[in-house]
């Protein structure tokens, strides 16, 4: 539970960096963290259905 | 009534009884209680007046002022239409409103550059329309009370298998607090493509950040019905491992 509470964190941050980062070039930063902070919500979503599952 | 038939009344029930509810005669008239013309009228008119009115009359351009008026009646005739027949209402109130409000941006073509907004303006007519779309959802009056419908089953209240603590709420309010800053962070984006994608981005994460959190909340709550199996599978590894590949090439890449 704390491992997705935690991926779930970062994951929002990466979310904030990436849209901040998208006003500075070069804008591919921002997207990087845009993406990753997205893989990392979906993993977050997946690991709670697990548990909410099993 | 129930009491008469010696059931357990709840207290809400038995308060609901004592005050003789609004205009119940066992069938709501249409559309009575479902819109509310304070929560619709109030946000839609300064939704209106901020961002289609102020721009159609500073531009001086007559087809923009005549769909700037027809969107406006079509807001007030939807809003009462709508207690009487609640399709034909959110049609014209939602769909002619909005529709003709777009139709007088296009017609005010150029003069609506960035560089010619007031940002708070903008920005506060922005909360307004969201007001103003959530104005529409079914309101219950408070004289209102469900268990005193017809239709309503009576029976034993039924007790919560379980209560959230005061940490859940805390947790929620962060993370709504997180998906509420995101489309504010989009802001700093000035450059007109960009600005589209980061408010799209950002808006499709706040979502996500709230869906997501609110269930990783509620998460610690489930198989408390004893529903959870003995054997517990691997959790999920593909997004997993395709957040770690990314990050990997991204670490790659920044010390390359």
């Amino acid at each position: 539970m704390r491992f997705w509470a935690a991926l779930y964190a970062l994951s929002v941050l990466a979310l904030a960096y990436g849209v901040w980062r998208l006003a500075e070039p070069p804008q591919l930063t921002g997207l990087f963290w845009l993406v990753l902070g997205g893989l990392g919500l979906k993993a977050a979503h997946d690991g709670q259905r697990w548990l909410g599952q099993h | 009534m129930a009491e008469a038939a010696g059931e357990r009344v709840s207290p809400a029930l038995a308060g609901a009884a004592a005050r003789p509810p609004r205009r119940w005669n066992g069938a709501a008239a249409p559309g009575d209680d479902i819109v509310s013309l304070r929560t619709v009228l109030l946000p839609g008119v300064y939704a209106w007046a901020t961002t289609v009115a102020l721009p159609a009359w500073s531009a001086g351009n007559g087809v923009a002022r005549a769909g700037a008026l027809s969107a406006l009646a079509l807001l007030v005739f939807g809003a009462f239409a709508a207690r009487r027949n609640l399709v034909l209402g959110r049609a014209v109130g939602v769909l002619g409103f909005v529709g003709l409000s777009a139709g007088t941006w296009g017609a005010l073509g150029p003069t609506l550059a960035l560089a010619n907004l007031d940002l708070v303006r903008a920005a506060l007519g922005a909360i307004a329309w969201g007001l103003f779309a959530m104005g529409w959802g079914s309101l219950r009056s408070p004289e209102r009370v469900p268990e005193l419908d017809p239709r309503a089953m009576q029976g034993e209240p039924l007790s919560p298998k379980t209560r959230l603590s005061r940490e859940a709420g805390v947790i929620f309010g962060a993370c709504l607090a997180a998906g509420l800053l995101l489309p504010l962070l989009a802001w700093r984006v000035r450059e007109n493509g960009l600005a589209l994608l980061a408010h799209a981005a950002a808006l499709a994460g706040a979502i996500a950040v709230i869906n997501v959190g609110s269930r990783l909340v509620l998460a610690r709550y489930d198989g408390q019905d004893g529903r959870a199996s003995a054997t517990r599978p691997s959790p999920p590894r593909l997004f997993l491992a395709l957040f770690i590949a990314w990050l990997a090439l991204g670490a790659g890449v920044w010390l390359s």
